[in-house]
């Protein structure tokens, strides 16, 4: 089970989620419970962005 | 090396005005992450809106800076925006190019061409020069007398995307495009007077900012401004309030004001992180402040008092503890830009601040300041991750109305 704590911790992995909420139009992803079981093609997508993300900027 | 510039005139509460704009310090590390945020989501237009925001502010500074200074001739006021340009720690652009009709300004260093560090070793995507387009597209009415939005601006060459200099090439519109105008000094919604620094401390503020004032912050032969480990700009206040407040506008829009709000925190505490931490690492703290601390807390009064030097507004303790500070700020330039341009806020704005108070409290009691460790990103991370971080709230805002803008720390 995944969940955006899980994937994003502590408070870096909050900003680079807030990252990702503007970079790709996400607002849903705010309403998410931090300790909720994502659905994984949702997982799958997050982690690309979180690779596409990381360190910032550009 | 002589530059001509409108005269700089200390104000009340510590606010820096040239040509009736207002400047204030900040870092390249403040630049390219509050730019980051702001460009990423292209949809959002905001590269645009970092264009204008310079365009607006530097035709405002370069136009009364000429009357100022009797400069009348297309080339006179091009020498004039061309020493702005460079006493300001933005670079150095060449005019001679540039006519009434359009031409190409060029850039032999820039800050944000060259200052804004990527993440990995290399090139930038996308010119980061957004404001040095801005500029000389400002530059160019002024010089031929016409309103900003005169002339289309469009990059071809930038140091951030490989360039080995910059080049922005203008074009004259038949219809000048209509931008906002620059609110000037801004509006104070408050006539309370700051109180006397806090007192339970060994620090002396008025001997460290009559220190800091002999101390120079002009750009160099590069036009850039290299001090306490970072690079430093004297920048236009109102392009930084433009640029955030259009940003938490345009996200109010799609729900994702929060969002926006957070990362424009994040940027103020990374500009605090390195800016207080290279000043508190640096020669000139040893020199002049350190020997004024006694005590930990005392390192927190000392990074307050050198804040009173930066055109921030007035910054003043009100309560401090290791578990919390509490800071009022009067006369915060986020306040006076809001302010001036869309009038009294419906709640907080300062979000350059809250980064600002929490950075202050994280380097001094988490990120061990005192022993001058490497201001890098692992430490950055390991600061705003820690169990004991302090996180900032905004408990008032000047722009709402309140007397004072007041952040409070805490753990």
């Amino acid at each position: 089970m995944q969940t955006l704590e899980g994937l994003f911790p502590g408070n870096s992995g909050k900003l680079l989620v807030a990252r990702i909420i503007l970079r790709y139009s996400m607002p849903e992803l705010a309403r998410i419970p931090r300790d909720r079981a994502l659905d994984p093609e949702l997982v799958q997508r997050l982690l690309r962005y979180k690779r596409e993300l990381s360190g910032g900027a550009s | 090396m002589t530059r001509r510039l409108a005269p700089i005139a200390a104000l009340p509460h510590g606010r820096l005005v040239r040509a009736r704009e207002p400047f204030v310090f900040h870092c390249n590390h403040y630049n390219r992450w509050l730019q980051s945020t702001l460009l990423l989501n292209p949809e959002l237009g905001m590269a645009e809106v970092i264009v204008t925001a310079a365009e607006e502010v530097a035709h405002q500074a370069i136009t009364q800076s000429a009357a100022e200074l009797g400069a009348t001739t297309p080339s006179a006021v091009a020498a004039v925006a061309e020493d702005l340009f460079a006493e300001h720690g933005f670079g150095r652009v060449d005019l001679s190019g540039v006519s009434e009709q359009g031409g190409r300004a060029r850039f032999s260093s820039s800050h944000y061409g060259q200052c804004l560090v990527p993440d990995a070793p290399g090139s930038f995507a996308e010119p980061q020069s957004l404001f040095d387009r801005g500029f000389v597209a400002a530059a160019a009415a002024a010089m031929a007398g016409l309103p900003a939005g005169a002339f289309e601006a469009a990059t071809v060459a930038c140091f951030s995307v490989g360039d080995d200099y910059g080049e922005v090439v203008l074009r004259r519109r038949a219809v000048p495009a209509r931008l906002t105008i620059s609110p000037g000094e801004g509006v104070s919604f408050s006539e309370e007077a700051p109180p006397p620094p806090f007192a339970d401390t060994s620090v002396d503020e008025a001997s460290i900012l009559a220190a800091l004032a002999g101390l120079s912050f002009a750009g160099n032969e590069e036009g850039l401004v290299p001090r306490f480990g970072v690079i430093l700009t004297h920048h236009f206040a109102n392009f930084y309030d433009r640029i955030s407040n259009e940003l938490v506008r345009r996200m109010n829009e799609s729900d994702m004001r929060d969002a926006a709000e957070m990362l424009l925190v994040d940027a103020g505490r990374r500009c605090g992180f390195h800016t207080f931490g290279g000043i508190m690492s640096s020669a000139e703290w040893d020199a002049v402040v350190r020997p004024q601390l006694a005590t930990k807390g005392d390192w927190v009064h000392g990074m307050v008092a050198v804040v009173n030097a930066l055109g921030w507004g007035v910054w003043r303790v009100q309560e401090h503890s290791e578990r919390r500070l509490v800071v009022r700020i009067y006369d915060d330039y986020e306040s006076r830009g809001y302010a001036g341009t869309y009038g009294k806020a419906a709640g907080p704005l300062c979000y350059l601040a809250q980064g600002g108070v929490e950075s202050i409290m994280n380097l001094v009691y988490l990120g061990g300041i005192d022993a001058k460790p490497a201001l890098d990103d692992a430490l950055y991370d390991a600061v705003i991750d820690a169990d004991e971080t302090y996180r900032a709230t905004q408990t008032r805002c000047m722009a709402a109305g309140d007397p004072y803008t007041e952040i409070v720390a805490e753990r």
